[in-house]
């Protein structure tokens, strides 16, 4: 089995909104794939679709080799999701909704008991144990959805915002654990809105817009897509002329060459990597001495501005 | 600055008698259960009742201050509820006094309770025979009396929500249900056991059940002292209303939200 | 792990929401017993006949039937609070989660129902007798039945508010409509006639009855066999209702 999940031309319309427009997509087996894209891009229906809790209007997908059309229970009993808003049982205490999940995946009884603590003290959830769901801050609501999916560790972890209304030091544990899961074998697909969480977990990235796939490549690859996208900074030991612009702006990837100071140009180039090292070779060659370089990369942000036109994630 | 206040009431006002009236399916059923209940349970009790003459109207009578009740009931676990839904929180950072809110609330409930009781009302006097201008006038001030009583209650009952939102759910469901079936809402005290009516004498339901009987002209017979009741009545209006403005004063702020 | 293991902790969780919604069975405890000891007492004092009697055996069978119609509201919930889609999204089959939810109703209404049976045993001597227990299994049927209504009522409602109008409206109709708080015959001489055969008809006339005729000898076999059926009838309503309602679900991710 080569993919985790591959759709195919998979769709979901309600009436006349179109959520997921003909998706194909392909997931590995053991990556991680964050699913980055605005409010109503589809992320979520992508999402839902691939753990059976909705069914396509058209297409379909394979998840871990079954259809999720054809055999949604099979698909379940593989996949889980943590929902974007924690589903709990209003009137349970953690501990019994943590345990009811890993009993519906087969956890034997004898280890429940132990997976469920050590799985609370791990999701900082340990002292409020004995509070109902109901009178769980947002923020341990959403910590115990996300930590549903460590009692039975599935072979597929679908993760929608897993990290929304949490803290800072509960979003770095929740993402150190959904990389512990992907090193212990599982496929992880995340959807999420924040660019930082992206760059955090991703072998790859998705752009979703408008119910389609814009574009999925691994991050690096995506930031050198950006036309112009890496800035570099350079400050000469003497004053910039005309000749020494019209160099810079012959060697090959600038995109364009801005004087800010008098001995300072400002060079947006497509590959820094590739482009640095012919500047330093004709500026040499030119008897003109650099006194700093300095690099920066395109965020996220510019990447997903690129492929959607604005409306930033 | 005190006028500001008040514009800011009657802007809220306007705001929660729009959303109250903004439900016409629970209004039909409100009249509906009110018509079946008149036209087949109370017909079917008066048939098997054999100790009173005409029981429908004493039902039907009873009925009308069990709606009203509930309305003055719904208007108090209002409140709490929007204490429990996160609203009450906004509520309390608008320009807006303690008591003024509070009293925004009792105006809402009469209203209401007004509005939903007046249909059913009417047709219990006409059918009674008993529909003047002024047995109309004398119901509508009993029944808006009690329910400034029931919603003054049932805001400083809210106070337990302090400790548990179940636990105030229960304890006024619980109450109600006890204090509809130890009054005189269905029967007289003159029905009950000695120790039942004794304790329905000291159930404030019972004197505006008989107080609204008094005051239309049903047969007095079986009531309870008019005098008696529309002191009870007062007193129990003036002390509520007294605890939910020293409620709203001094401990609002503590409500459970959550 | 086998689907009937998996209904069966669906079936758990569903029925101990009951139990632990503390409001509810307080509302419902101090309903009950208060009809019974306050309203009906009173009322036989008021009456040519002994209607505690008659009217005991009528509470039971409508804690009875709040007890299962609770189902409804906890369905309600699940499609509000997005239990459903989390159901959904379980190795669980979706006719398994149908018939948790009308085991649920049907074991948390025999419970609640079979509690008040005990108190209404205790409190009328002529139910007092090992009669009255070959209609415990009965009960069992018919909240399952009476969750039919529940799921209808789920349908219906589209998961909104609405649910709650229609829910009172029905408890106040079906147990108005029927013999629990006056008997057939002050009803045959009032109520028209084809009002009086949906009275006839309605299973909570039947349980009722079947009460308040226990004798030594038993039941008669014939009104066992008629509120079996309806039970079965109801329940298939239900189980058809429901399945309607998740697979809606699943098809828009809300039930309207």
């Amino acid at each position: 089995m080569e993919y985790a999940v591959e759709s195919i031309d998979l769709s979901k319309a309600y009436g006349s909104n179109v959520a997921l427009d003909g998706l194909n997509l392909k997931v590995r087996e053991g990556e991680i794939i964050v699913l980055l894209g605005p409010n109503g891009s589809g992320k979520t229906t992508f999402l839902q679709l691939i753990s059976t809790v909705l069914k396509p209007s058209g297409g379909t997908a394979i998840v871990m080799g079954h259809d999720i059309v054809g055999e949604p229970l099979k698909v379940r009993q593989v996949a889980t999701i943590s929902f974007q808003d924690p589903r709990g049982f209003w009137r349970h205490k953690p501990s019994h909704i943590l345990s009811f999940h890993a009993s519906m995946y087969g956890v034997p009884g004898q280890n429940r008991r132990e997976l469920v603590e050590r799985t609370l003290k791990e999701f900082d959830l340990w002292d409020s144990r004995e509070k109902k769901f109901m009178h769980l801050s947002g923020g341990q609501a959403k910590r115990l959805e996300v930590a549903k999916l460590f009692v039975h560790r599935p072979r597929l972890a679908i993760f929608d915002e897993p990290t929304t209304m949490v803290d800072l030091d509960g979003k770095r544990t929740i993402w150190d654990k959904i990389k512990q899961l992907r090193e212990e074998g599982s496929t992880v697909i995340v959807a999420t809105n924040e660019v930082r969480e992206a760059e955090y977990l991703a072998d790859r990235i998705t752009i979703f817009a408008k119910g389609r796939e814009v574009v999925t490549d691994s991050l690096s690859n995506l930031k050198d897509s950006v036309r112009g996208g890496d800035v570099v900074d350079i400050e000469f030991a003497q004053p910039v002329t005309r000749a020494m612009v019209d160099e810079l702006s012959s060697v090959r990837g600038t995109a364009k060459v801005s004087l800010v100071a008098e001995g300072r140009l400002r060079v947006q180039v497509n590959r820094s990597e590739d482009w640095l090292p012919e500047v330093t070779r004709r500026v040499y060659s030119m008897g003109v001495k650099l006194s700093s370089i300095k690099v920066t990369e395109p965020s996220l942000d510019d990447v997903f501005m690129q492929y959607t036109g604005g409306g930033g994630p | 600055m005190m006028k500001a206040g008040l514009g800011t009431m009657a802007s809220l006002l306007a705001f929660d008698l729009r959303e109250a009236f903004d439900s016409p399916l629970w209004v039909a059923y409100f009249w509906l259960f009110f018509a079946f209940q008149f036209a087949v349970y109370g017909s079917l009790m008066s048939r098997l009742v054999v100790s009173m003459d005409h029981y429908l109207f004493y039902y039907g009578t009873g009925l009308i201050v069990l709606l009203s009740f509930n309305v003055a009931s719904w208007a108090g676990r209002r409140f709490v509820e929007s204490a429990h839904e996160g609203r009450l929180r906004y509520l309390l950072s608008l320009p807006l006094g303690r008591n003024e809110l509070f009293f925004e609330q009792v105006v809402l409930g009469v209203a209401v309770n007004l509005s939903r009781v007046m249909p059913p009302l009417v047709f219990v006097l006409w059918a009674s025979h008993l529909l003047t201008a002024g047995a109309l006038l004398y119901s509508v001030l009993v029944l808006s009396l009690t329910a400034v009583g029931i919603i003054g209650l049932m805001v400083s009952l809210s106070v337990i929500a302090f400790r548990s939102f179940d636990m105030y759910s229960a304890i006024v469901a619980a109450a109600s249900a006890l204090l509809i079936r130890f009054s005189t809402l269905y029967y007289p005290v003159s029905s009950m056991t000695p120790a039942y009516g004794d304790v329905a004498s000291a159930n404030p339901l019972s004197y505006g059940a008989d107080l609204f009987r008094a005051v239309i002209g049903l047969d007095v017979s079986p009531l309870l002292d008019p005098r008696v009741a529309l002191a009870v009545m007062l007193a129990l209006c003036v002390g509520t209303v007294f605890m939910g403005t020293f409620f709203m004063s001094r401990m609002v702020e503590g409500v459970k939200s959550s | 792990m086998r689907q009937e293991g998996l209904m069966l902790r669906v079936f758990m969780v569903d029925l101990s929401y009951f139990f632990r919604t503390k409001w509810l069975v307080f509302t419902l405890i101090a309903l009950n017993l208060s009809d019974m000891f306050v309203t009906g007492l009173v009322y036989s004092r008021m009456m040519s006949f002994e209607y505690f009697r008659f009217f005991v055996p009528g509470v039971v069978v409508a804690g009875m039937f709040a007890a299962a119609l609770d189902v409804g509201r906890r369905v309600y919930l699940g499609l509000t609070q997005g239990v459903t889609q989390y159901y959904l999204s379980l190795p669980i089959d979706l006719d398994a989660i149908v018939l948790a939810h009308i085991l649920s109703a049907g074991v948390g209404g025999m419970i609640y129902g079979g509690v008040l049976l005990a108190v209404a045993m205790a409190a009328v001597p002529g139910l007092a007798s090992p009669s009255t227990l070959v209609i415990v299994p009965f009960m069992f049927l018919l909240s399952m039945g009476l969750s039919g209504i529940a799921a209808v009522l789920n349908l219906f409602s589209g998961g909104g508010d609405r649910y709650w109008v229609f829910a009172e409206g029905m408890q106040v109709a079906m147990l108005g409509l029927s013999t629990v708080f006056y008997p057939e015959q002050a009803m045959q001489a009032y109520l028209p006639a084809f009002a009086v055969e949906a009275v006839t008809l309605n299973p909570l006339s039947q349980v009722a009855g079947a009460l308040r005729g226990v004798s030594p000898a038993g039941f008669g076999a014939s009104s066992l066999a008629l509120m079996a059926l309806t039970s079965l009838l109801l329940l298939a309503v239900g189980f058809v209702s429901y399945r309607h309602v998740f697979l809606k679900v699943r098809l828009l991710g809300k039930v309207q």
